[in-house]
């Protein structure tokens, strides 16, 4: 795959996490978090077999089921809205993913020489625009949904980031059960409120 | 036969196993409690070359276990630990039926205690930082049952902790293979950096506490307590680890100063944060966060002897937390959550005059008040303190006044004249919680008195970190 077209999938990944960032449109969130672990797979084949590297996007659209089947049973979700409005909440978290896009793009080439030599370019500014988007996400909003997408996101960048260094079996099976984990404990949190407690 | 089986695959099997009997509620507790107590007695007397004799047959054990590659280890060196984290459960299972907490309770508490027992076995230790991520996942359906919304400080929790696993787990990439390389290394500094980052966040330590007080407002106190009890002893155990194992790390300039610094500082936080509040489900945050400002103290002190006062706090600062999270939990149930702040608390010493006396009395415990069981750990802990400088002897001052002002505040609205009306509605404290109350009392007192019963049993747990035990 050509480098351009790696940093074609970057951004396209960033543009996702972004996306999740400004909107509030659950329907909108879950196929742009199905995206964003489409474009993390396709980074990661760069540097490791995709017979391995399937398992990531298998529980990454696990993940987004998950959450999507949890709010399509609350019935919560709304029909999509085409004509966008944004409210100045939405500018701002907008303003700033995009602030936090440009510095990744501009400091990646440096760290990368100084920090991680063996990560290549587009894999390290994506994992990284997916760390920093998702601690963005994180200390901006307090709605468990979106908490938990922003935990994702993190999450997400953090094992591509991780996985261009190292592989091991054990681990990926462990990040597999925390970001399942992570994803029913989402669904239970938003749930719970509709259930009575049983004892 | 495998010890790593024993200790974490056999509970983990029984806890998963009793999920579908979370609704018999009797059945639930005594399987835990019985399975509890036997690990906990095994792992007791088990003997250091790990083979039993018994009824004529000779069990050999051995201490690893391989899966894909990695290893779980417990070694005889573990063993105390492990028993010790057993009796806990069995502690916070007995009278877990008498509070509405979550029904998946006594399962999950036995799921919980074999991976935090897992966390300190496996190998590469780094490998311990995913588990728990897992071990908060896990934690989710206890803090925050169904039929009330997810706080603030639920959502944190979880944050921190996935923040913490990350830091910790990059640390370990960045350092494989440069074990024993200098201090001065940039490799070496970066690692560090995300190490004591990502221990900080997991172990709250300030200013990255603010969950801890925040939950305690949102959870079961019986369920706060036991899960933040867990955590924290293990916690300062991974510490050890890694400061036992590095020695980049030890040689860090200032890395104990700055321990017992923080240590003190968390202290006087804790202390003087507790004098201020109102809500006794906040307050046990604070009481936490001066434990675990304890903790890190005796670890800062660690080349001086500190460990052996670490050993000492263990247990009472465990049944500290069992009794301050027993008498809350009846008042808050008794109360239906308006018992616990003030001024719905006046007058309360009246109406259940054993459970407000429990309530101080463990704070005053927790606090190393003469003849109680935290006091004499604690007095090594301050006689030790200004060897690193007397200055550190002000955040002592600060976090113990603050504590004492709260206990005095306590006293003095539970002793108030209640509102008549809000006297006329509740019931006393039965039978069975006096009788609980008043032998976890007594025990305490005991330990504070005779401390040589029990407490140096405990020192056997830190006796694996050779590097860090005083030079002779």
């Amino acid at each position: 795959m050509s480098t351009s077209l790696q940093m074609v999938i970057v951004y396209t990944c960033l543009l996702m996490a972004l996306i999740n960032l400004v909107r509030r449109q659950w329907l909108v969130n879950m196929g742009a978090l199905a995206l964003q672990y489409g474009m993390v797979f396709l980074l990661l084949i760069t540097f490791r077999n995709p017979s391995l590297g399937i398992i990531k996007l298998l529980v990454g659209l696990m993940v987004t089921l998950v959450l999507y089947l949890t709010l399509v049973s609350l019935g919560t979700l709304q029909p999509l809205q085409y004509i966008f409005r944004f409210s100045l909440g939405e500018i701002f978290r907008g303003l700033a993913g995009i602030f936090m896009i440009i510095a990744v793009t501009l400091f990646t080439p440096g760290l990368r020489t100084e920090v991680f030599p063996l990560t290549s370019l587009p894999v390290l500014t994506a994992s990284l625009g997916l760390v920093i988007l998702g601690l963005l996400q994180l200390g901006m909003i307090t709605e468990p949904l979106y908490v938990i997408i922003g935990l994702l996101t993190f999450l997400s960048g953090f094992e591509l980031l991780y996985g261009s260094m190292e592989f091991s079996t054990v681990l990926e099976a462990l990040f597999a059960a925390v970001n399942l984990g992570l994803a029913l404990v989402g669904a239970y949190i938003i749930v719970k409120d509709e259930e009575p407690e049983t004892r | 036969m495998i010890t790593p089986v024993l200790f974490i695959l056999f509970p983990l099997a029984v806890g998963v196993a009793l999920m579908p009997l979370a609704r018999k509620p009797k059945a639930s507790v005594a399987i835990v409690c019985v399975a509890s107590m036997l690990l906990a007695a095994l792992a007791l007397f088990m003997p250091d070359d790990l083979v039993i004799q018994f009824a004529g047959r000779r069990f050999v054990f051995s201490e690893t276990l391989s899966v894909l590659g990695r290893q779980l280890t417990v070694g005889p060196e573990d063993l105390t630990l492990v028993a010790w984290l057993f009796v806990l459960n069995t502690l916070w299972n007995l009278p877990s039926r008498s509070f509405k907490i979550s029904m998946w309770f006594n399962a999950l508490s036995l799921i919980l205690t074999s991976l935090w027992i897992a966390v300190l076995a496996v190998e590469p230790f780094l490998y311990a930082a995913l588990i728990i991520e897992i071990i908060a996942l896990l934690s989710v359906p206890l803090l925050s049952p169904r039929g009330a919304r997810a706080g603030p400080g639920l959502l944190r929790y979880l944050i921190f902790e996935t923040l913490g696993m990350s830091m910790i787990l990059l640390s370990g990439l960045m350092l494989s293979g440069i074990e024993t390389a200098p201090s001065a290394s940039p490799l070496i500094l970066r690692a560090s950096m995300l190490i004591v980052f990502g221990l900080a966040i997991a172990m709250a330590i300030f200013p990255l506490h603010m969950w801890i007080p925040m939950l305690g407002k949102e959870s079961h106190p019986w369920v706060y307590t036991f899960l933040l009890g867990m955590s924290q002893t293990i916690l300062v155990v991974f510490l050890l680890v890694f400061l036992d194992r590095y020695a980049w790390l030890r040689g860090l300039p200032g890395m104990f100063q700055s321990l017992s610094l923080t240590g003190v500082i968390m202290i006087a936080v804790g202390g003087v944060f507790a004098a201020f509040q109102k809500d006794l489900r906040r307050v046990f945050g604070y009481v936490f966060l001066a434990e675990t400002g304890y903790a890190v103290l005796a670890v800062g002190l660690s080349q001086k002897g500190g460990l052996n006062d670490l050993a000492l706090l263990m247990m009472p600062r465990a049944l500290g937390y069992w009794l301050w999270g027993y008498a809350l939990s009846n008042l808050q149930e008794k109360g239906q959550g308006n018992l616990v702040e003030w001024p719905a608390l006046a007058g309360e010493y009246l109406r259940n005059p054993w459970i407000s006396a429990a309530l101080v009395f463990s704070l005053l415990s927790l606090s190393g008040t003469p003849l109680l069981a935290s006091f004499p750990g604690k007095r090594l802990l301050w006689f030790l303190t200004p060897t690193q400088g007397l200055s550190l002897l002000v955040g002592f001052a600060m976090g113990v006044g603050g504590m004492v002002v709260f206990i005095l505040r306590l006293i003095r609205v539970l002793i108030q004249v209640p509102d008549e009306e809000t006297y006329a509605d509740k019931g006393p404290e039965s039978v069975g919680t006096r009788v609980l109350l008043i032998a976890m009392m007594a025990l305490m007192a005991l330990l504070g008195t005779f401390p040589f019963l029990v407490l140096p049993y405990f020192t056997q747990i830190f006796s694996q970190f050779t590097q860090l035990l005083p030079l002779p």
